[in-house]
């Protein structure tokens, strides 16, 4: 789903994930519910912590797992930290400059909080790719 | 060798008896007429048989107190036994001598009474019989009495001497009865005189019946010849007027005549009363006159008469009975009774002079020996007169030689009394060889006792001087042992404190250990209250996170919803925060639940530690109590014994004193006994 491109800034919604040594969002609108990890069954995860490059973060029972429909198809994604409901304009959504589009294909913007970039907002597209790529190879 | 002395004098005794039986059987049976009776003579044996038996019997129990005393072991002689034993021995000579001459008397005196018993048809007894036996019995006593008496004083005389030699030695008296050897010579003496004597008298009287008994019946026929021929004068005429008057004549000689003429009697009226009476005289004659005798007697010896008979012509007979009893002759009786009494007076005199003459000496040397014992006075003595070269000369020779001996020992111990010991004594024996032994070694005594008294001086002064600073050093220890004491008491008072500071460190100990396990049971409690605690913590943050998940789902379905959910998502926000409270909370309360747990863990910990110390504080309380108590008891021992030692000091200070003052008595008497000892003077045989 492409965020608006507009110049007038538009409120959206972010689910924001905070953990020990990463934080990464992803909008809500493609979030159709969380669950802890202990409620989801055998279904494949994306362990997006470790897609961020931060393989020392082990599942706890804090942990949760982040339920996305995209393009119908239903995307679990594993998240380590403190879940946040996180309500900004798309002005704090800086696109990621295309020198770094190509080492970070997951991340699609960088959101800003309290005028500071603070987030890699995560674009549900991309995991799904990622997501297919693995099915495939797993 | 025999055994015993009751065995020993029964067979003497019966030796004797039997040796002199056969030969006073003889002489009885003889005196009595009866020589060839066997009867008679058996009667004897078992008589005298019976005598040896009574004498056996009396002999066993007068010589019972010494056979007891001869059977009883060394021990058990007992100087009751022993004096009972000697009193026997000292009675038995002369009771038994006497009882033994008894039983002579008593045996032939039955034995005559046996004799009469026969009746005067088996053995006709001589008139005045009853005498001669009586002599005979008097005769057979002193006999006895002569040999039994000396015989029992020579059986019991070693055991008498074996009596005196263990009252001796045990210290004791035999109390024996005064007795005198002259008075027993004199006894001896006049049964010896006697004895024999009134033997001879019975013997010569009845010889003197036996002939008198012979020269009647010679008379008797005698006179019958002498009828006879007297009535065969006479002339035919006279008749009966001439045989009258030839009676009457033989009548005036105490012949009663008879004629027997056919066989007819006729003579004296006593004459014909006489075979008139006695069938037995008028069997004899008839027989005697029908087988044609021509003479004839007839007599007994206990009839007062003698009967004869002559033949005068083959139709007469004469008989002639002669009235005349036996009779031993009335000078033989006088005579004898002279020499009885002659010997009855001068056996006494013999034996009193006789006597005499071994006493006297011997009185006079016990006279001497009773002065030597009781007064000591050898020179008063003098020399014992010698009267004659017999034993008791002899004895009294060597009674003077040890006086010689024992006045030659006196006059050396009196010099020696007055401190020369250069005495000589002569003469060799036992005595003098140890008197001049006694004499050497006292020169030597006292030679030693010189070098010894000047040592004797010497170590005395030194031990007063010793005991001098014994004394000051146990005067000063004394002290000290006083105030070691004092110091022990009041270690002892502070042992008792300690102790009993201790029993309430102990009763403080024993309840923290009691309370330090009750503690650790709380704690184990409180902790488990915290397990509890933190699970229901676990459900509420359990829960919490569901409401925080919850919520945020209601967010996202709030933000999905647009304006329309902007009021669940702020309730929903809301939830959150309250859900993040309460899992801070819970996270805070978890945390001090946690800290809860470990201060109950390390208090745990530290109230084990603290029951280990309590353990220990307990049991180094006890141990400090037995200690504690031991040193008490120790403490007080040590004191008492400390007192003791003081008491014991105490008492050495008193002895040391005493040893003081006894060395000090001694230097005093070392330099009193070395002038005495420079008084003898060693001339003689000086070491």
């Amino acid at each position: 789903m492409p965020l608006p491109t507009k110049q007038q800034p538009a409120a959206t919604a972010l689910l924001t994930i905070r953990g020990p040594g990463h934080a990464w969002a992803i909008p809500s609108v493609a979030v159709t519910g969380v669950e802890a990890v202990g409620d989801t069954s055998d279904a494949s995860m994306l362990d997006v912590p470790a897609l961020l490059g931060d393989a020392e973060t082990v599942p706890s029972d804090a942990s949760r797992v982040v339920i996305l429909r995209i393009q119908g198809q239903e995307l679990r994604l594993l998240a380590h930290g403190a879940l946040t409901l996180m309500e900004t304009t798309s002005s704090n959504l800086l696109p990621l400059p295309p020198l770094m589009q190509g080492a970070a294909p997951l991340v699609s913007h960088i959101a800003v909080v309290d005028g500071r970039p603070a987030l890699f907002v995560l674009s549900p597209e991309r995991l799904l790719e990622v997501a297919h790529v693995e099915n495939v190879n797993a | 060798m025999l055994k015993t002395l009751t065995l020993k004098s029964t067979l003497t005794y019966a030796v004797l008896d039997l040796l002199f039986a056969p030969f006073v059987i003889l002489a009885f049976t003889l005196l009595l007429g009866a020589g060839g009776n066997t009867d008679l003579q058996l009667i004897l044996v078992g008589i005298t048989a019976a005598k040896i038996a009574a004498w056996v019997i009396y002999l066993h129990i007068e010589l019972s107190p010494w056979e007891r005393f001869a059977r009883a072991s060394a021990k058990s002689r007992t100087p009751e036994l022993v004096q009972r034993a000697d009193r026997c021995l000292q009675s038995f000579p002369l009771r038994f001598a006497i009882f033994y001459s008894l039983t002579w008397i008593a045996a032939y005196a039955v034995g005559f009474l046996i004799v009469k018993g026969f009746g005067p048809e088996r053995i006709p007894l001589a008139p005045q019989a009853d005498n001669a036996i009586g002599i005979l019995c008097s005769a057979m006593f002193f006999g006895g009495f002569a040999f039994g008496y000396p015989l029992g004083s020579t059986l019991t005389a070693d055991a008498a001497s074996e009596c005196s030699a263990l009252a001796r030695a045990g210290g004791y008296s035999l109390d024996r009865a005064p007795s005198s050897i002259q008075l027993r010579i004199a006894a001896v003496a006049i049964s010896l005189g006697l004895g024999p004597m009134l033997w001879m008298v019975s013997l010569g009287y009845i010889k003197q019946v036996e002939s008198s008994h012979g020269e009647r019946v010679t008379h008797a026929a005698l006179a019958s010849a002498e009828l006879a021929l007297a009535i065969g004068a006479t002339a035919p005429s006279e008749g009966d007027a001439g045989l009258a008057r030839v009676l009457d004549g033989f009548a005036q000689r105490n012949v009663d005549g008879l004629l027997l003429d056919g066989g007819k009697p006729r003579g004296t009226e006593a004459a014909t009363h006489l075979f008139a009476s006695s069938p037995e005289l008028s069997q004899w004659l008839s027989g005697a006159v029908s087988h044609g005798s021509s003479q004839g007697t007839l007599a007994r010896i206990d009839w007062p008469y003698a009967i004869a008979f002559h033949r005068i012509d083959p139709s007469r007979v004469a008989v002639a009975v002669l009235r005349v009893p036996v009779s031993a002759s009335s000078s033989f009786v006088w005579s004898s009774l002279v020499f009885t009494i002659l010997v009855g007076v001068w056996a006494p005199v013999s034996a009193y002079a006789l006597g005499r003459a071994v006493s006297r000496p011997i009185a006079k040397l016990t006279a001497i020996a009773k002065r030597i014992v009781e007064q000591g006075d050898l020179k008063e003595i003098g020399t014992v007169a010698v009267a004659t070269n017999d034993e008791i000369g002899i004895l009294t020779d060597k009674v003077n030689d040890v006086l010689d001996l024992m006045r030659d020992v006196s006059l050396a111990a009196h010099a020696i009394a007055k401190g020369d010991l250069g005495a000589i004594v002569d003469g060799t024996g036992e005595l003098p060889d140890s008197f001049r032994g006694m004499l050497e070694s006292l020169r030597g005594m006292v030679h030693q006792i010189r070098e010894t008294s000047v040592e004797l001086a010497s170590a005395a002064t030194e031990i007063f001087a010793a005991s001098q600073e014994q004394e000051a050093a146990a005067a000063s220890q004394s002290s000290a042992m006083v105030e070691i004491s004092r110091t022990m008491d009041s270690l002892s008072e502070s042992a008792a404190h300690v102790s009993e500071a201790v029993q309430g460190v102990l009763g403080n100990a024993e309840r923290t250990l009691h309370n330090t396990d009750d503690m650790v049971r709380r704690i184990g409690e409180l902790t488990g209250h915290a397990n509890r605690i933190g699970e229901i913590l676990e459900v509420i943050r359990d829960i919490a996170d569901r409401s925080d998940l919850l919520a945020l789902n209601g967010s996202l379905e709030a933000s999905h919803a647009g304006e329309g959910g902007r009021g669940f998502a702020l309730v929903a926000s809301e939830m959150r925060r309250l859900a993040e409270r309460v899992t801070a909370s819970v996270s805070d309360v978890k945390k001090l639940v946690s800290d809860i747990r470990d201060s109950g863990s390390s208090t745990v910990m530290a109230t084990e530690e603290s029951k280990k110390l309590a353990e220990g504080t307990t049991d180094a309380a006890r141990q400090i109590t037995f200690v504690t108590q031991q040193q008490r008891s120790g403490t007080e021992q040590v004191s008492q014994s400390i007192k003791g030692i003081a008491d014991v000091v105490s008492q050495a200070v008193s002895a040391t004193s005493q040893t003081r003052t006894s060395a000090q008595g001694l230097k005093t008497q070392a330099d009193r006994l070395s002038a005495l000892v420079k008084r003898f003077e060693l001339t003689a045989g000086a070491p």
